[in-house]
């Protein structure tokens, strides 16, 4: 089986260059197998990675141009596979990026705003239960930064005017958090909640199987609406 | 960082004669030259900033050191420094902020996504409800090898609502841990007086919270060595990976946080035979033993049931599916019987689970590869997956096209944890090295050991607290550039071989060899084989080591390299004290003494370096009186 790998070694290379190598196939292959058998027998490659199961987000990458998490990501046998650095981010090193650009913004929002610190009769108390169905699935955003990579809105306008999904998702984590005071509506309108198409390519595209990005998006609009916090246009 | 140009010499032009001036430096490194003029940010000591680290907190000096000198290395200085940010580093950074004391965290993944803290994963915590003495809690392992003194002052370093995680983790923002769907109502899995148990505790949130203190985090950060002089920890070293810099962090006290080293526990395609991260190599460990500290509890490691394929998640706790002893009715060997029926239950634990799969392997009955079946053919088995395994089974469908109901599913023991620590005093202070503190949540000589996600969070505290004791009463002594020098000749020396194996191969090898002397099922000649091939490696392969890339800039040879001197010391000291136990105790079965011999055993072992020879002991357990 063949397998192409973009390396790039920015104190030493003019440009990033493609490599290919022979790699001996078994059943459900992932790339991330494939790598470190390149790596491991062949000549070294330098990635990163530490779960093995889409919860760690270090692996993060593109297959044939798709971002994708090399842990969970099959290569294909006989077809091509093009193994080059998550779209977006600086590289530094082969097939390693910053991603901190994306990941420090969300682990600001991540934080939660409050008065005061919580007692345990508040975090014992029963909570609405469709708020804890809805906060549930968004536990689960390994911020890998694939969503992101692979959203239309984001490549054409840049994180700064939208932060992408897996931004959208923090900010929707900390709007239903039921401890949380801060304003999550606003947070939402000002990182370019309105200039996200809802196309659903980040739903696609993610393996946190159990996320809807979608009804979060619904979500925000539908308060940011009745906030009056919709631009006129929209 | 920014991806942007690394490698030419720093301002001051990295000075290769104050590099020669350092002293102390072995005649390979002083033929480094070239290596040297290729290493970035050569700064005497303004931290060489990337976006990667958290920069401008009034915690750390920064700088000290290294402008005297014109040293080609990164000096800061701090109170206190503690490695690893993950469970238990978390709290003990916490315990020093809320001191506010000066705080450099040295983490070596990128922060917030660094070893098994780093996976965002739905984790079970536990605590005791009601306000119960440590002799007779429920939440955590307190069996006849505890060190009785270190576990009473741990449990007692936090009082009630302390040790309560359920408050103390959504203090530091986790949500809202597991709810009843239909009425959210909290739901525990466990609510008994003696203990409470609840999912849905991701550590992220913690680590957010941590970010957001504004302590200084230097992360991508490899820990080689720790700073001794005069016989006191002064501090830590290492590498800067995305840069090549190397780094020295100063401190009055300083905590070691890392996680156990299981990296070394075998190898499928992409991890050993562990859940564990590739960070979790045991640097400081290996770093304390080879400065002459004991390490104990190395022939211990804790062990799960766990899927063995698709190969590319073999043992992987975040994707993999699994089983427990509350399956253990479904479990058959490879000619289809179902051992565990019949088994009085009452007996069944941790330990009486892994050594009965042991026992079926080591009495021929294990598949092709060394495991035991779980047979979810039947919607009772099914229904028996543990809560962490529930959302990996769409996972399955999904990217292997597996439908996990209705096989047999080949599974086989991979060790969560290893038992080996340093040596600690009942103020986790690390023997024989003052000013070096040690906290983690398995370990601690119990022949179970760990891990638990809470006694890693108190450790942390407790470990901090006790670190910033001693800091109070101590000052730091000026650098001593030849200790600095010694260790920055040791890893920068790796550039300067050639003709051996590439640090990859040696790895593979390290891994197998520690797996076979290790596993559950151990028998005397296979552990025997593993630890002649450790011998053989140190001997043959170690010495003439060889990186296959010459990049200062996130060179994973390089750190292949440094972390295969830690990982080896560590693998034999536990490959050494597994053979010197003779003795079934713990997660393991010996074939060739199926007994726990209380008469004999009944006493920890702990393991001594000596310029690479390393030797085991007996130990009397440290009961309150002793």
């Amino acid at each position: 089986m063949k397998v192409s790998v973009q390396k790039y070694d920015p104190s030493k290379d003019d440009a990033p260059y493609m490599r290919e190598f022979e790699v001996e196939y078994h059943d459900n292959m992932t790339v991330l197998e494939a790598l470190v058998q390149i790596n491991d027998n062949q000549e070294p490659l330098v990635f990163d990675y530490s779960c093995r199961g889409r919860t760690c987000g270090r692996c993060a990458m593109a297959l044939n141009g798709q971002a994708c998490l090399a842990c969970v990501t099959l290569v294909s046998e006989n077809g091509k596979n093009e193994v080059t650095p998550l779209p977006g981010f600086p590289i530094v090193r082969d097939l390693i990026v910053d991603k901190t650009k994306m990941t420090d913004r969300i682990a600001s929002i991540m934080v939660r705003q409050r008065a005061y610190p919580l007692e345990l009769e508040e975090v014992l108390a029963p909570v609405d239960a469709e708020t804890y169905k809805k906060i549930d699935p968004l536990e689960h955003c390994a911020r890998c930064g694939v969503c992101t990579a692979s959203c239309p809105v984001v490549a054409e306008i840049g994180m700064k005017n939208y932060i992408g999904p897996a931004g959208m998702i923090a900010i929707g984590l900390r709007y239903y958090d039921p401890y949380d005071q801060g304003d999550r509506i606003v947070e939402a309108v000002q990182n370019g909640m309105y200039n996200c198409t809802q196309c659903g390519t980040c739903d696609m595209v993610c393996k946190a199987l159990e996320i809807d990005h979608q009804s979060l998006y619904k979500d925000l609009r539908a308060a940011a609406q009745e906030r009056g916090l919709a631009p006129k246009e929209a | 960082m920014d991806g942007s140009k690394q490698g030419s010499a720093g301002k001051n032009g990295l000075s290769r004669r104050a590099f020669l001036e350092g002293g102390a430096l072995t005649a390979s490194v002083m033929a480094l030259g070239a290596g040297l003029a290729g290493m970035a940010g050569c700064s005497n000591g303004a931290s060489s900033s990337s976006g990667t680290t958290k920069e401008g907190t009034p915690s750390a000096e920064v700088g000290a050191g290294g402008s005297a000198t014109g040293t080609p290395y990164e000096v800061y200085e701090t109170d206190i420094c503690i490695i690893g940010g993950g469970l238990a580093g978390i709290q003990a950074a916490m315990e020093a902020f809320d001191q506010g004391k000066n705080v450099i965290i040295v983490e070596k993944g990128p922060h917030g996504f660094g070893g098994v803290a780093g996976y965002n994963w739905d984790q079970f915590i536990n605590f005791t409800r009601d306000d119960l003495p440590w002799d007779e809690s429920g939440d955590f392992v307190l069996n006849e090898l505890t060190n009785k003194k270190i576990a009473k002052a741990t449990y007692e370093g936090w009082n009630h609502e302390q040790r309560n995680l359920l408050l103390n983790n959504s203090r530091l923002d986790n949500d809202l841990y597991q709810r009843d769907p239909e009425t959210g109502e909290i739901q525990p899995l466990f609510d008994l007086p003696t203990l409470y148990g609840i999912y849905r505790g991701f550590p992220r949130h913690m680590l957010d919270k941590l970010g957001a203190t504004g302590l200084k985090i230097l992360d991508h950060t490899l820990a080689s060595d720790v700073v001794v002089q005069d016989g006191t920890c002064t501090g830590v070293m290492g590498i800067h990976i995305p840069t090549g810099t190397f780094r020295v962090i100063r401190a009055k006290s300083t905590v070691c946080c890392t996680g156990a080293s299981c990296w070394m526990y075998g190898w499928n395609t992409v991890a050993p035979m562990s859940i564990n991260s590739p960070d979790n190599t045991g640097d400081i460990d290996a770093a304390a033993f080879r400065h002459g500290c004991a390490l104990e509890g190395s022939e211990f490691f804790q062990n799960d049931l766990i899927n063995i394929e698709p190969k590319g998640i073999a043992a992987s706790f975040v994707s993999g599916i699994g089983a427990d002893s509350g399956c253990c009715e479904y479990i058959c060997d490879a000619e289809g019987n179902y051992f565990f029926k019949g088994m009085d239950y009452t007996t069944l634990n941790k330990i009486t689970f892994t050594q009965a799969i042991a026992k079926c392997i080591s009495e021929g009955h294990g598949t092709e590869n060394g495991g035991v079946y779980v047979d979810f053919s039947t919607p009772e088995a099914f229904a028996s997956i543990g809560e962490t395994y529930i959302r990996n089974i769409e996972l399955w469908k999904d990217v292997f096209g597996i439908d996990v109901e209705g096989i047999k599913l080949e599974c086989g023991l991979e060790a969560y944890e290893h038992g080996g620590n340093p040596v600690v005093d009942e103020t986790l202070m690390v023997e024989g090295l003052p000013g070096l503190f040690h906290a983690r949540g398995g370990g601690y000589c119990g022949s179970q050991g760990g891990s638990s996600v809470n006694v890693a969070a108190r450790n942390g505290a407790y470990a901090t607290k006790k670190a910033i004791e001693y800091a109070e009463g101590v000052s730091l002594p000026p650098l001593d550039n030849d200790v600095v020098m010694a260790e920055y000749g040791r890893v920068y020396g790796l550039f300067d071989r050639s003709g051996g194996k590439r640090p990859q191969e040696i790895r593979r090898a390290i891994q197998m060899a520690c797996y076979d002397a290790c596993q559950p099922d151990r028998e005397t000649s296979r552990m025997q084989a593993g630890i002649d091939e450790l011998a053989r490696i140190r001997k043959e392969d170690m010495p003439s080591m060889t990186l296959g890339d010459d990049s200062r800039v996130y060179n994973t040879d390089w750190k292949c390299a440094i972390e295969n001197y830690n990982l080896l010391d560590i693998a034999e000291a536990s490959a050494k004290a597994a053979l010197f136990r003779e003795e079934t105790r713990g997660h393991m079965f010996r074939s060739e003494f199926p007994e726990q011999d209380d008469e004999n055993w009944l006493c920890n072992v702990i393991e001594y370096y000596n310029d690479g020879d390393i030797t085991c002991e007996k130990k009397a357990v440290v009961e309150l009186d002793s």
